[in-house]
């Protein structure tokens, strides 16, 4: 804001060095000799480093999950490469432009070998293998079944075959990745990093380099954005620690962008064929899917190719009361780089399918999208999912109406008009004109109009249970410490750094509340991991709401009840110098925030009872007593410290909370040019229910910023891996981010069912938007132009494609589709396997 | 992100400068709003010039003057915003402050320069095509004392095309890639000049890109002549602008100055060109039908749209 | 050939002089010779917008401005908009009241942006602030925020109140 914040490349060390990564050009390739010659005698530059300078255990995906191969991956690529931008050396220099300029000067002797980039040709018989050792490229396939779904399907009246293409882009935040790491005393290091998860970070770097995890110490400095980018250990993190190591100085690596947009991780790029079962009376009787993941070219350590698929599968249900499920859930290797966690991981593409699915079965019915709906949505607390989700809490239906009140109503109710828009076209002899049907812009006779609505749930605020509860293996706990010090201040520390969710403003809110202080005596530090407890996750999966939050809601509870003996005996003093017995038997001290309820019996209890602590002052004795004058007498006055039970002001807290679920539903208004295929977002509604809300002005926010990149995945970005391996999407001139041109206002609203599970009713959000914009937006462009009977297949609705599906295009699409699913391993008719998943189990 | 190395000057004459320009790694930089950025990429085949040789310095350059025949020149250093928002340039070539508007954002039209983008001859950006449908003439300074004029159309290669005689014999490439103009090195262009314009024309450009202020995927800018005839100006369907003529059968009086057009005198139009397609030989199906569309769109625009000289009054 | 040369800079007020190589950009010298890291960069290629600053009066990427074409500048930047004593621009404080900014790596970008606008156009409307910012990029917000604070500080600036509202 005043431009202050530090992020690592604003950093500066004694004899810092910089790097810069030599990326390969090609998607697969041996490595043969690399001669460093020219760019050691390059101005400026420290060394040339490749993989046998830097021996090291390679990264390995982490997830426990049977049946998951797993491939080592290394920080900097040896005799292979398997996908454009795998580094294969590092050359460091005292300025960023030498090592750049040396960079170009490290002759590589590549060796182009066979490709595949597409996972369905890579599970082909005769597919080039992406590593060896791996047969059919196929790092897992399982067969999930929940019910009956083959029952189901045989009962159905109407079945819904949606196929899915999922694009694959990125989180792309504004500040790329980057750290700078350090040696230290004993064989450690100090390593800076644009992380979310700097224990998680630490973990990494112990486990490659050797380093015990005492000796490593991570600080996240200030980090501009991530959206799950930054959770996993990055190779190039480890080869940077490495080469300080080394080199035994100060080394930095900043991401460029060019260099993001090619080589960090992506995300989402799923292969979806999914069936929906739908009754004559509008009832979804089951779902059954392929979910083929494209993993990229290493199952990626920390993260794991199965965030895709695995997650996806879990969540097939959704908000629906939809009993029997069948998924098929495949991860495979290509020549792409590798896929990590992005907002929504895994349920923004199955959800996508899933809701087409349903919008094509509304219009075949006659009904409304909405009605369709309406009559599966969930409806009571606590609901168990077909895949063994508990839903705690929520308002599915509330949101719904909301979301079709605030987009302008439903379109074949008219109230549309009512709320200002064009009438929808009279009712044609077309029965879909009836569900999500089009428009006409009269400014405009090119342009179409329609709405998609849609209804989500989000697993939000993942701990353990949470985890469970989607069959992964997930250690996701946190301990906090919470400290008064002597002037009264207030310290809360935390393993879950923010990148701009505003955890800071959030957090210390909760401590105030909890503890009953004043906002501004509350610092959150979260950065270092020297200086705050273990957060086995760090900052991911909408877990810091409920984990974090709710571990510091219950330290504060504790310290609280001190503050109050503190402020007993304190009172007790000023009654001339009787004694309390408060030694041995501490005041119980509990209830809700800001009120002391007591327990009968003893002297320190009665006070109790009658004492509050709210905005740093103690009401109810004799006198007031501020938290500052505690603070003071609890660390100072040793005749009050001997009598005080536990006399520190300290208190740290392990909380590993209950599995609890947000919901929502988003809609959009879109207009379809048909003479150019260009799509306008004119409308979006957001409707949000996260239980008890801590801030809603960060919730809003959230909402929005997860809503925007749901849009932009839906109608824009895509990395577009081009024939020859090498992505297109590769700056931000050809990645295309929404850009405030591209957003209307949005209309956010919010419902509040707090969960019964969780501290305060609490429950994590800001992914929702990221799971279900897409949905809402392809279903109003389908919607838009359903007299041309148009599927969305595939993602992002380009101009091309767009016009293509409504038969506006004639001449053959240059890059025809590639099959929505891929074979089933062994070799069997793709389209039977994916018709008929729980057939192979 | 940064730049890989190279020599700079900032000479103080236009002589000094065509000889700096004359060395063969040489370019020049003028706003340096496409140019930066692609050595920034550092892309193989990307630009690796030796010496830039900075335009700034040379006095005069930046000047938007009136000619007295009633047209205008635009000298190589004026900036895009700068001509945006020039009245001189709203009242005797109003196309050209309409389409400049279109080009990136404030912030790099503020650098940018419309000459600058004209030498940098991208075919799908606004200034070209726009400089070709005002029949520009591009001043130019060679080495050694050396200056001659050039069309723009000359310049840049333009072509003519109607709907039955495509201008490209073999198919065009997707997306159109930058043939460059038709200078010879040590040459810069050092002003342009679009001639006096009828009080009666109307002009309009409209574009489509999958994002506003995006490089359009075509752009199109329509020029309507009181007696009748237009010209439309495609970017973005071949290497260069392509132009395609219209004649109407129901032509506009001379002097006209109310209100949006007949159905008539559109249809007259509409009627020469498929609405599904210009004729324009573009180089996919989508630009195709865009171009097609955008046409429809660029005449009905300028017929809406007040005369010129309506424009400089209000 | 390519020779370092110095040049001077007057930055948010103070005077520089530097040597910078003919390929620095403005973006470099600020944030490396000038201690001015309030200029973030995003991209580098003249994308992102957010290291818009205000070069003699008009906005510039400085990551597509060359430190030698700036010789004898005045630029202003992030750091040099709110007053000497501290007190936010009104741009800045309707930023933090809309919660305009979360992870803050565009806000730079967008202020410096948004103060041009509002110094050019004071009622601009809706259409005009999209324009205005269409070319400064965040990945946050969904510019909800951002739209809201331009538009407070707009009408506040127009109520006279700008000043005395920015506490």
């Amino acid at each position: 804001m005043r431009g202050r914040a530090r992020h690592v490349a604003d950093l500066t060390r004694p004899r810092l060095v910089e790097a810069v990564f030599v990326r390969s050009p090609h998607p697969a390739a041996r490595v043969g000799a690399i001669d460093k010659t020219r760019a050691l005698a390059a101005p400026g530059v420290v060394a040339v480093l490749t993989a046998g300078d830097l021996p090291h255990t390679p990264l390995l995906d982490s997830v426990q999950i049977d049946g998951l191969r797993k491939t080592p991956q290394p920080a900097l690529a040896g005799d292979r490469v398997r996908f454009a931008g795998e580094p294969v050396a590092l050359v460091v220099a005292h300025r960023r432009a030498q090592a750049l300029d040396a960079a170009e000067l490290v002759e590589v002797d590549w060796q182009p070998t066979p490709f595949v980039l597409d996972p369905g040709a890579a599970a082909a018989p005769g597919a080039p293998p992406v590593h060896d050792e791996i047969a059919e490229n196929l790092l897992f396939s399982a067969d999930k079944t929940y019910g009956d779904p083959a029952g189901a399907f045989a009962a159905a009246d109407l079945v819904i075959e949606q196929p899915l293409i999922g694009n694959r882009y990125l989180a792309a935040p504004l500040e790329g990745r980057g750290c700078l790491a350090e040696p230290a005393d004993h064989g450690g290091l100090t390593v800076w990093a644009s992380t979310m998860g700097p224990h998680l970070l630490r973990r990494r770097l112990a486990q490659t380099t050797g380093i015990p995890e005492q000796r490593l110490r991570v600080i996240a400095p200030d980090v501009g954005g991530s959206f799950g980018l930054k959770i996993p250990a990055a190779p190039e993190e480890v080869a940077i620690a490495l080469a300080a190591r080394a080199l035994g100085r100060p080394v930095r690596w900043v991401e460029g962008r060019r260099e993001q947009l090619v080589a960090a991780p992506h995300a989402k790029d799923q292969r979806i064929a999914l069936e929906l079962a739908v009754s004559a009376r509008g009832e979804l009787l089951g779902v059954r899917a392929i979910l083929a993941g494209n993993a990229g070219a290493y199952s990626f350590n920390s993260a794991s190719a199965l965030i895709e698929p695995y997650l996806g599968a879990g969540l097939l249900p959704g908000p629906y009361r939809i009993e029997h499920v069948a998924a098929g859930i495949r991860s495979l290797l290509t020549n792409t780089s590798p896929i990590s966690p992005y907002r929504g991981v895994g349920w923004t593409q199955p959800h996508t399918a899933r809701e087409l699915a349903i919008d094509r079965a509304a219009r075949a019915l006659g009904l409304t999208p909405a009605e369709l709906r309406r009559r599966n949505l969930v409806a009571s607390f606590p609901h168990r999912s077909a895949t063994g989700m508990v839903y705690d809490s929520g308002s599915y239906l509330a949101c719904l109406e909301t979301a079709v009140e605030l987009v302008g109503g439903e379109v074949a109710t008219g109230g549309a008009a009512a709320a200002g828009l064009p009438a929808p076209a009279g009712p044609s002899e077309d029965a879909g004109a009836t569900a999500g049907a089009s428009w006409v812009d009269p400014d405009e006779p090119d342009v179409r109009l329609g709405i998609g609505v849609t209804s989500y749930v989000e697993p939000a605020g993942w701990g353990s249970n949470g985890a469970l509860q989607s069959e992964w293996s997930f250690a996701s706990h946190d301990a906090v410490r919470l400290q008064v010090d002597p002037t009264g201040g207030v310290l809360a520390a935390v393993g879950t750094p923010s990148q701009g969710q505003g955890h800071a403003t959030t957090l210390a809110q909760v401590v105030a509340a909890e503890l009953g202080v004043r906002v501004e005596d509350v610092t959150v530090i979260a950065q270092d991991t020297d200086a705050v407890p273990v957060s086995t996750a760090g900052t991911r999966a909408s877990r810091v709401a409920t984990v974090t939050g709710g571990a510091l809601a219950l330290a504060s509870r504790r310290l609280r009840k001190r503050l109050l003996e503190v402020a007993e005996l304190l009172l007790e003093r000023d009654t001339a110098g009787s004694p309390a017995p408060v030694a041995g038997s501490p005041a119980p001290v509990a209830g809700s925030p800001g009120t002391a309820a007591g327990s009968p019996g003893t002297a320190a209890g009665d006070a109790a009872a009658t004492l509050t602590l709210a905005d740093g002052v103690v009401t109810g004795g004799a006198r007031e007593l501020t938290v500052r004058q505690l603070a003071e007498a609890a660390h100072f006055d040793l005749a009050l410290r001997a009598r005080l039970p536990e006399p520190d002001l300290v208190v740290t807290q392990f909380h590993d909370p209950p599995a609890t679920y947000s919901n929502g539903a988003i809609a959009a208004l879109v207009a379809v040019d048909l003479g150019t295929g260009g799509v306008t977002v004119r409308r979006l509604a957001v409707v949000e229910d996260c239980g008890t809300m801590l801030n809603p002005m960060v919730v809003d926010g959230q909402a929005a910023g997860a809503v925007a990149q749901g849009v932009g995945g839906a109608l824009w970005e895509d990395v577009a891996y081009g024939e020859d391996g090498v992505p297109r999407g590769d700056s931000f001139g050809s990645y295309l981010l929404p850009r405030i041109g591209e957003l209307p206002e949005m209309a956010i609203a919010h419902h509040s069912s707090p969960s019964p599970f969780t501290v305060n009713g609490v429950k994590g959000m800001g992914e929702s938007g990221s799971i279900a914009a897409p949905a809402a937006i392809a279903c109003a462009v389908a919607a838009a132009l359903s007299p041309e009977r148009f599927v969305v297949d595939r993602l992002p609705l380009t101009a091309e494609r767009v016009l293509r599906g409504a038969g506006l295009l004639d001449a053959p699409d240059p890059a025809p589709a590639t099959p929505p699913a891929p074979p089933a391993p062994g070799g069997e008719a793709a389209r039977g396997e994916a018709a008929d998943p729980e057939s192979a189990s | 992100m940064t730049l890989p190395p190279f020599d700079y000057a900032r000479p103080a004459s236009l002589d000094e400068a065509t000889d700096l320009l004359a060395r063969g790694d040489a370019r020049v930089l003028a706003g340096g709003q496409s140019l930066v950025p692609a050595l920034a990429a550092r892309l193989p085949g990307g630009p690796r010039p030796g010496l830039l040789v900075d335009l700034y310095a040379i006095p005069g350059l930046d000047a938007i003057e009136p000619l007295p025949d009633g047209g205008v020149r635009i000298g190589a250093m004026a900036r895009q915003r700068t001509v945006e928002l020039s009245p001189l340039i709203a009242q005797r070539a109003p196309l050209l402050a309409e389409a400049t508007a279109w080009i990136g954002h404030p912030s790099t039209r503020n650098r940018g320069t419309v000459v600058g983008s004209l030498a940098y001859a991208e075919p799908a950006a606004e200034i070209p095509s726009v400089a070709v449908a005002l029949d520009a003439v591009a001043e130019i300074a060679g080495p050694g004392g050396a200056r001659r004029t050039a069309t723009a159309a000359e310049l840049l290669g333009a072509s003519p095309a109607t709907p039955t005689t495509p201008a490209a014999p073999q198919a065009p490439a997707n997306p159109p890639v930058r043939r460059g103009t038709a200078l010879t090195p040590g040459e810069l262009i050092v002003a342009l000049t679009i001639p006096a314009r009828s009080a009666a024309e109307r002009t309009a450009w409209v574009e489509h890109a999958p994002r506003r202020y995006d490089l359009p995927l075509v752009g199109v800018a329509a020029v309507v002549r009181a007696d009748g005839t237009a010209r439309l100006v495609f970017a973005g369907v071949g290497p260069a602008p392509v132009t395609l003529q219209l004649r109407s059968s129901a032509p506009l009086r001379g002097g006209r100055t109310t209100g949006v057009p007949a159905v008539a005198e559109l249809r007259s139009f509409e009627g020469h060109m498929d609405p599904e397609s210009t004729g324009v030989p573009a180089p996919d199906p989508l630009r195709a039908r865009i171009a097609g569309t955008l046409a429809r769109r660029a005449l009905r625009q300028a017929l809406r749209g007040p005369a010129r000289t309506e424009a400089a009054h209000g | 050939m390519a020779e370092p040369r110095t040049i001077a800079l007057t930055v948010d007020g103070e005077r520089h002089e530097l040597t910078v190589e003919p390929r620095d950009t403005l973006a470099e010298a600020l944030r490396e010779r000038c201690g001015a890291l309030g200029v973030r960069v995003g991209c580098g290629e003249g994308h992102c917008g957010a290291c818009t600053v205000d070069l003699d009066g008009a906005t510039a990427r400085s990551c597509t401005v060359l430190a030698v074409q700036a010789d004898g500048a005045s630029v202003r930047t992030v750091e040099g908009l709110a007053a000497p004593d501290g007190e936010l621009h009104p741009l800045q404080q309707a930023f933090v009241t809309e919660h305009a900014l979360q992870c803050g790596f565009c806000t730079a970008g967008m202020l410096m942006t948004a103060e041009e606008l509002l110094r050019e156009r004071p009622d601009a409307d809706d259409d005009a602030i999209r324009a205005a910012l269409s070319g400064n990029l965040c990945r946050c917000t969904g510019y909800q925020g951002i739209l809201r604070a331009v538009r407070r500080a707009r009408d506040e600036a127009g109520t006279g109140n700008g000043q005395g509202d920015a506490r």
